[in-house]
This record gives C-alpha cells, sequence and structure tokens, in this order.
C-alpha cells in the first residue's frame, strides 16, 4: 500500500496561490451551499462552478476523473435504487420494476450535487500539501489536542503502513494465500493484534522520550501565513457565489 | 460506511457538526495532553488496519473496526474516529468534508456504546465471558452505525426509506465478520499482554 500525496500541489495557479486558510473556510463554504440546492434549474449551474475551479486551479482532467471513477458506481447504485423505491408518481413500469417520478428527480439532485462537491474537495486537497492544509486547519484555532492528534497520527501511519508491507511478505513467504475465509480473519486478525501490541509498547518508550524533551501536551507549530489582498478577492468572490445561489433557491418557487 | 460530500441535506450536515462537536469537546477533556502520542499511536495502527481487505467470495471488504477502537481507547476512541475519518478524507478523499461531521457520529457513538457495553466484564471476569463481550461489541458497533446512517438518510430525504432499510440488511455480513475480527484480536491480546484490556 503506498500512499500519494501532493502529487499536483506545487502547480503555478490562482487556486494554488490562494492562502490555505481562506481556501478551506470559502470552499467548505461553498460545499455547505452546494448542499442546501434542490432545484433541478440550479443543478447546471453548480456543475458550472465546480468545472470552472477545476479550471483556474489548472489539475489536470484525466486525473480528477479517474478519482471520481470510484465514487460515480455508488452514485448510480443510490440513484437506481432511489427512482425504484421512492413511491409516489410512476413514470415507467416494467413488470415488477417501477421508477418513481420523485425518486428519479432526488436522485438527480443528489447525483449533481455530490459530483460538484467532490470536484471541489478534490481541488481543496490537491492545490496544497497535506501538511500545509493541516497547519491551516490548526491555524483557524482548532483545539490542540486535535491537531497535536493529527499530526502525530499522520507520522506514525507511514511506520505501521511499513510493519504491515513486511509482515504481508513474511505470510507469503510461509504460504499465506487467503483461502478459506475463516483462516483469513484468522490471519488478519493476528495482525492487528500484533500491530496494536506494537504499538502500544511503543507508544509508552515515545511518550517517555518526548516527555524528556520537554513535551507537555503542546506542539507550538509557528504558522506563516500572510494573507494578501488578492486571497481576499478570492474568498470574497466565493462568498458572493455561495450567496447568489442561496438566495435564488429560496426565493424560487 | 462513508457518505460523501453532496448526499445530504445541508441541515443534516450542520446538525452532524453540532452532534460531533459537542461530544469531542466532552470526550477531549477526559484524555489528559500527555496521552496524546499514544492514543495516536493507536489511532494510525487502525488507520493502517483498515486498509486490510478481506476476501469474501468474489467482492473483499475493507475493516471499519470502531468496536474494537471503543474496547481499547474507551472515551478517547471518538476524538480517534474522527481523526482517521479526517485523514482519510484528506488523504484518499474518501468521505467528504462537510460530511466528516455525520461520518464522525455515525463510526464514532457506536464506539462508545461498545466502550461501555464491554465495561460489563467486571461483572463476570471469566474468559468466556470477555470473549463473548468482544464479539457482540464488534458486532453491534457496526449495527450501529448501519442504523445510525440510515436514520441520517431519512432524516435528508423521506424517500431514502428504502434505501436505508436496503442498506441496513446489507451490512450484516460485515457485522459478523467485526464481530469475529473483534473475538479474535482480543483473545489474541488476552493471551499475549492481558494488561492492555484492563
Amino acid at each position: 500500500m503506498h500512499i500519494e500525496l501532493d502529487k499536483y500541489a506545487h502547480i503555478n495557479s490562482h487556486v494554488h496561490h490562494w492562502d490555505t486558510r481562506f481556501k478551506i473556510v470559502s470552499l467548505v463554504g461553498l460545499i455547505v451551499g452546494f448542499s442546501f440546492i434542490n432545484k433541478i434549474v440550479l443543478l447546471p449551474f453548480i456543475l458550472i462552478i465546480s468545472f470552472l475551479l477545476v479550471y483556474f486551479s489548472r489539475l489536470p482532467a484525466r486525473y480528477l476523473m479517474k478519482r471520481l471513477e470510484y465514487i460515480i458506481p455508488f452514485l448510480f447504485l443510490a440513484v437506481f435504487l432511489l427512482s425504484i423505491t421512492s413511491g409516489g408518481e410512476i413514470l415507467y413500469s416494467f413488470k415488477i420494476l417501477k421508477v418513481y417520478k420523485e425518486g428519479l428527480i432526488i436522485g438527480s439532485v443528489i447525483f449533481i450535487r455530490s459530483i460538484a462537491s467532490i470536484l471541489i474537495f478534490f481541488v481543496l486537497l490537491e492545490t496544497s500539501p497535506f501538511l500545509q492544509t493541516m497547519k491551516a486547519l490548526q491555524a483557524l484555532k482548532i483545539p490542540s489536542k486535535l491537531t497535536g492528534l493529527v499530526f502525530f497520527t499522520y507520522r506514525y501511519i507511514y511506520v505501521y503502513l511499513e510493519e504491515l508491507r513486511k509482515m504481508k511478505i513474511a505470510l507469503r513467504l510461509r504460504g499465506y494465500n487467503n483461502n478459506s475465509v475463516l483462516h483469513s480473519l484468522r490471519t488478519n486478525s493476528a495482525i492487528i493484534g500484533s500491530l496494536l501490541l506494537r504499538s502500544l509498547e511503543q507508544a509508552e518508550r515515545i511518550c517517555t522520550a518526548m516527555v524528556l524533551r520537554g513535551y507537555s501536551g503542546n506542539v507550538q507549530e509557528s504558522s506563516r501565513f500572510s494573507a494578501r489582498a488578492s486571497d481576499y478577492v478570492k474568498s470574497l468572490i466565493t462568498l458572493v457565489i455561495i450567496l447568489v445561489i442561496i438566495i435564488i433557491q429560496k426565493t424560487m418557487p | 460506511m462513508h457518505i460523501s460530500d453532496g448526499v445530504l441535506n445541508g441541515n443534516i450536515y450542520i446538525t452532524g457538526y453540532a452532534i460531533t462537536s459537542l461530544i469531542t469537546a466532552y470526550t477531549l477533556k477526559k484524555v489528559s495532553e500527555e496521552d496524546i502520542p499514544k492514543i495516536s499511536v493507536v489511532t494510525s495502527v487502525f488507520f493502517v488496519a483498515s486498509l486490510i481487505h478481506i476476501k469474501i467470495g468474489p467482492t473483499s471488504v475493507h475493516l471499519v473496526l470502531n468496536g474494537l477502537v471503543g474496547i481499547l481507547l474507551g472515551m478517547a476512541a471518538f476524538p480517534s474516529i474522527l481523526i482517521g475519518l479526517l485523514l482519510q478524507a484528506f488523504i484518499f478523499g474518501h468521505g467528504g468534508i462537510t460530511s466528516l461531521g455525520v461520518n464522525a457520529v455515525i463510526m464514532g457513538v457506536p464506539a462508545l456504546i461498545a466502550h461501555a457495553l464491554f465495561e460489563l466484564r467486571k461483572l463476570n471476569p471469566k474468559k468466556s465471558f470477555v470473549l463473548f463481550l468482544a464479539f457482540f461489541c464488534g458486532g453491534i458497533s457496526i449495527f450501529f452505525s448501519s442504523v445510525l446512517l440510515s436514520v441520517f438518510l431519512i432524516l435528508s430525504e423521506k424517500e431514502f426509506e428504502t434505501v436505508a432499510k436496503i442498506a441496513v440488511v446489507s451490512n450484516i455480513p460485515i457485522m459478523i465478520i467485526e464481530a469475529i475480527i473483534c473475538l479474535f484480536v482480543v483473545k489474541f491480546l488476552l493471551r499475549v499482554k492481558p494488561q492492555l484490556l484492563e
């Protein structure tokens, strides 16, 4: 298992240059705004907004499509199930299969809303280095215990990924090939058990070492964020877009 | 069992964040600053363990392990799961950012329930009873997660009713797998280092 991060985080674009704190708040606001949309006429607009954002971010469209591919089957399944189970006015019926109008409408709204939101979330993820995003969350006054948890957990994920990889090699060398379900459950439980055991023993030592070096529960990261005029402008534009779509949604019959 | 951005209605996402903030604030109060590195290390193990896929017939499922997190971390299970989900969203793009609150409730509340249920072992410290509790906690936490998922779906759009029922039923095989895994892991820990479960 390989975790690939920050592949496109260093492209030169307006979205990449946007202060990460401002970007998080604005784009999350935009996704929240989208989730209030349920009028079909507004759907093309939110799709266009998300496409424009992808365009400005200069992220490769093919890469984003590839990431979307995992989610689209689930969304189709949800739309399909909704349209045959929601009840209400029947649009089309074939033997026992009935397609309901309400379900199809809600299904399509959810489908488009999800695609638009996920694209914006991808733009948020891919346009800043992971650690910078986490530091921005810290700068946004998230409790220090939580940010401490984020940074330590992130560091140790790689340690245990490596352990897991070694254990899997050891298993294969001993002839393990995932045959019966019960056997695979037993083996995987043993893997999880020994990972936990190693980690908890290591945790004691890590803790002692950290306390000896002066750790008292607070990791002071000097945040080097400084907002420029352009950051305010970009966030202001996003805010206006959010307000406009919500107002149109509310005032429409 | 992730809900992604855009699926539910905005009010539900906001409600999810409100519930998550309250529970996080309460559970973090119970955690001392010095325990943070220890909780993080265990969180990262669970993060890595959730990448393990179990093959069943033609498909494979990945592990959730929220019951086990509850058993091992107690009250700290909730922030641990919240951070696990946050990292999953930001590293893999699974779940989402506005749905993080809802997802934390779906996964984290059952972990707290598992923690409370596992405390019952103090009434009867016999090994077979402890193992039964582990089995029960592993399974019931997935059940509660799928129920919470369904509740959020139905609260968002009432048309989701049948889909929500399908979601609960289709999680039954995962309930059984998680129950067995939880049983085996607790059995392993009891044999190797029983102090961890005290």
